[in-house]
């Protein structure tokens, strides 16, 4: 029998589909008899559902505004660098 | 930007088009800190991030399409921390076991004999729907995603929130997928709490 604490440890691969089908079963049968881990399942199941619908925070604008310098300033070394390896 | 097709973003990048780095580094730019600070810590991160964009505008003419752009940023990342490691020899320390033996939940939630002792509470708000539509309670993952550590903040961020394939992260984060797979749960499992103390607090001042 899996206990409560079984289930809190595999309940994404049970929601994932990576758990054998015997696996998946024995979870199953204690679903059905445990509500609290019935409620658990579901709200994780939400929690990963909403994560899947939010995006990766973006960072701040000064924190993009320096990186934009930074990359503008190394695609123009690159560039000079290139121009004198051209050059005989 | 949104509408532009990989192609043609790669292209305005060969360019040096800058509202293509802006676009870039707004979408890649948190999942390159990520990376980077699961593999050589958060002091030298920013180093790391530098020194991976001379890589990647350099290799950019090559890039052949054989992943995503996103997808072959993230290993560059991997690879430049990984020879900043080597660099200083220190060894690579990514999702160690110690870590792994941590449970997902607090172990007082839990009886010795593996049940409840605090069962998870009701929620007001249940359906994505809802949790969604609380703005609050998009801060509140925000936060604790801020607070995980770097390698579950990379999983979470990659997987869940981007949907990039779990093979892919695995070899940008250099994880078994075993243990990405349990520090994807750990993490999961700490945005639940989160979610479970605010919907507690509510239940509390109604």
């Amino acid at each position: 029998m899996l206990s409560c604490k079984d289930i809190s440890n595999i309940a994404s691969d049970y929601l994932d589909s990576n758990l054998s089908t015997f696996m998946k079963m024995k979870v199953k049968m204690h679903l059905f008899m445990c509500h609290r881990c019935r409620n658990f399942v579901n709200q994780l199941k939400s929690t990963i559902d909403t994560l899947h619908s939010i995006k990766t925070p973006s960072p701040e604008k000064s924190v993009i505004d320096r990186q934009v310098n930074e990359l503008l300033e190394i695609a123009k070394n690159l560039k000079n660098n290139s121009k004198k390896t051209n050059d005989p | 930007m949104e509408q532009l097709n990989e192609q043609e973003l790669i292209e305005k990048l060969l360019a040096g088009d800058e509202h293509a780095y802006r676009y870039v580094v707004q979408a890649y730019h948190n999942n390159m800190m990520y990376v980077a600070k699961s593999i050589v810590g958060p002091a030298i991160a920013d180093e790391v991030i530098q020194e991976s964009w001379i890589s990647i505008l350099k290799a950019l003419p090559k890039f052949e399409g054989r992943s995503s752009l996103k997808t072959w940023v993230l290993r560059i990342v991997s690879n430049s921390a990984k020879s900043r490691l080597r660099k200083e020899s220190r060894s690579v320390a990514m999702g160690d076991a110690s870590d792994l033996e941590m449970l997902s939940l607090p172990a007082d939630r839990f009886h010795e004999n593996g049940h409840w002792t605090a069962p998870p509470k009701q929620w007001n708000m249940a359906s994505p729907d809802e949790l969604l539509s609380s703005e609050e309670l998009r801060d509140i993952i925000y936060k604790t995603m801020d607070k995980l550590p770097p390698i579950q903040q990379s999983i979470v961020s990659l997987r869940d929130m981007e949907g990039t394939p779990m093979e892919d992260i695995c070899k940008i984060l250099d994880v078994t997928e075993s243990n990405s797979r349990v520090l994807l749960h750990r993490a999961r499992a700490k945005i639940w709490l989160e979610i479970e103390r605010y919907q507690g607090n509510q239940n509390v001042k109604l």
